[in-house]
């Protein structure tokens, strides 16, 4: 790129944006992704996006800052959103449940069509969306962030009558203040358990966030109470740092035990407090399952997902391998070792807008490369994170070698401050730029 | 060292090297301002252009010089960040120096630049 270009790009880059200043959205490099080579054309093209959380919203707005002209309908069931990032901390009573809502007008005011509906068919070859309300909706264009569901019975008797009693507390809401109630009201010397599932999953760091946060709370207001995780797994992300900073926070209030110890979560009995392992029965006061999961059902019913639950995606542009022109975002695909988490699914849907743009606009994708920094809390003021680096593989997203890693095991005092003010921060940035 | 505080001790260095590089275009990977626009995407997550934040350091407007000193030193290890050092690695030196320069580029006033 010559000096010139660069001067050129940046007339058309003002040229463009002075016409928008209106439908004030997104940023400014999504005009640059979108208008290089060619100015932007007028393409009228309609997009939809089913799902409203970090990857959905984040796409639409961003798409409507790429091409003020495309339409974009972004059609999604609940009127508030509830954020599983950071609803640890409401758990662990350290935020208001108001910290973790937000609503959709921010995202309206950009010019995105606000549809509180459900999806509940997709036909990938009328390109056509059908909504509960008996609305349908075409498409160009269809952006899939559907989440995830919760895969009842996969754990023989945890189905949604046994959610109101063992919450898993892994879609946020009234799960979230369920298991906040319980934890308030269990009596000092109770046994809390949480038991995640196998990979893949939300927020791979997300169980061992939780469970320090309720210790933080127990050792304040319960401190003869016990934390029990019986893990399905043999590791864990963050481990090394979580295990560390539980010893040294909290004692021996938190209990690991990998799969190795008593086997696999087998069953539960919600009416007991009772969680089966393979080798033992446990009684518990608090039980939060977390059971496996899996792309939400339109991913499945739409036919987007493969035999692992989960959708299929090009790397590069994040479409369907299995339904041209259906792109899949957030913690439904399968993005490599790109993580299910808020930040992945926010880059992602800031990648994904503009590819969308340029696809619609006869403009080839552009390779490139996506980040993600997952900050966990392990009690006020102590912070660790996991960063990863990422780009396009032969069909995944695979991470860039000798980039990304975990927080040092030996850090000062001040460095875990740091991190943990830095969570905060990015909470406050990323739901300000997605739903602000 | 933290990156504000980065700032604030080696400001009469990176005048140097500002000085230096005024006149300079960093090399580029012969990638476009598209290719360059889509890889600052994950900046933003933390570093939002519009969303003034104590703790992230505006990044859109800065002298490309002192985002690339930055990152090149946080890439090297010479300077200790938190989370930078381990994003910092993921980049090449002609993609440092273009995301730099694009950064810089970038700066603006709300209305003309979009919420973000």
């Amino acid at each position: 790129m010559s000096t010139n270009d660069a001067k050129l790009n940046r007339r058309q880059f003002l040229a463009a944006t002075t016409a928008v200043v209106t439908s004030a959205s997104a940023a400014s490099w999504v005009w640059a992704a979108s208008a290089q080579g060619a100015p932007v054309k007028s393409v009228a093209a309609r997009v939809v996006v089913i799902g409203g959380g970090y990857a959905g919203a984040t796409v639409a707005r961003f798409l409507r800052a790429a091409n003020p002209s495309i339409d974009v309908t972004l059609i999604e069931p609940r009127r508030t959103f509830y954020s599983c990032a950071y609803s640890n901390l409401v758990i662990g009573g350290l935020r208001p449940v108001s910290a973790i809502r937000f609503g959709y007008d921010g995202v309206a005011a950009t010019g995105v069509h606000m549809v509180f509906d459900r999806a509940n068919r997709v036909d990938p070859v009328a390109k056509t969306v059908r909504t509960d309300g008996g609305l349908e909706f075409s498409y160009d264009r269809l952006v899939m962030a559907p989440g995830i569901e919760i895969i009842w019975n996969a754990i023989p008797g945890y189905d949604k009558a046994a959610a109101e009693l063992m919450p898993h507390a892994w879609e946020a809401g009234p799960q979230t203040l369920l298991l906040r109630k319980q934890i308030e009201e269990m009596p000092n010397g109770g046994v809390v358990a949480i038991a995640p599932p196998t990979n893949p999953f939300r927020c791979p760091p997300g169980p061992y966030e939780r469970a320090s946060l309720i210790a933080n709370y127990l050792q304040a207001a319960k401190p003869r109470s016990k934390l029990l995780i019986l893990d399905s797994k043999e590791h864990f992300s963050k481990q090394i740092l979580f295990q560390r900073a539980w010893t040294e926070l909290y004692g021996d209030l938190i209990e690991w035990h990998g799969v190795f110890d008593f086997g696999p979560l087998i069953a539960v009995k919600p009416t007991e407090k009772v969680l089966v392992t393979e080798s033992r029965e446990i009684h518990v006061d608090v039980a939060n399952v977390i059971p496996p999961q899996r792309a939400a059902q339109i991913a499945q019913t739409t036919g987007l997902a493969d035999e692992t639950g989960w959708c299929p995606i090009d790397p590069v542009t994040f479409e369907s391998t299995l339904q041209a022109g259906i792109h899949v975002l957030g913690d439904a695909a399968i993005a490599g070792a790109m993580p299910k988490s808020a930040f992945a699914a926010n880059a992602q849907g800031k990648v994904c807008a503009v590819q969308v743009a340029r696809l619609l606009n006869g403009e080839p994708p552009i390779r490139t490369k996506l980040a993600n920094t997952c900050y966990s809390l392990i009690a006020p003021g102590y912070g660790i994170s996991i960063a990863g680096v990422y780009e396009p593989g032969d069909n995944l997203l695979e991470s860039i070698k000798g980039a990304g890693g975990i927080s040092p095991i030996h850090a000062s005092a001040e460095f875990r401050r740091l991190e943990a003010d830095y969570g905060s921060s990015w909470f406050r940035t990323i739901t300000t730029q997605v739903f602000g | 060292m933290h990156f504000r505080q980065l700032l604030r001790r080696h400001s009469l260095r990176f005048l140097a090297v500002a000085a230096v590089t005024i006149n300079a275009v960093p090399a580029q990977s012969g990638e476009s301002v598209a290719d360059i626009a889509l890889l600052t995407a994950s900046c933003s997550g933390c570093h939002a252009k519009n969303l003034p934040n104590d703790d992230f350091p505006q990044i859109y407007g800065r002298p490309a010089s002192e985002i690339r000193e930055a990152m090149l030193a946080y890439r090297s290890d010479e300077l200790s960040g938190t989370v930078m050092n381990r994003i910092a690695k993921g980049y090449s030196e002609s993609e440092i120096d273009a995301m730099a320069q694009y950064l810089a580029e970038h700066a603006g006033p709300k209305s003309e630049d979009l919420a973000n």
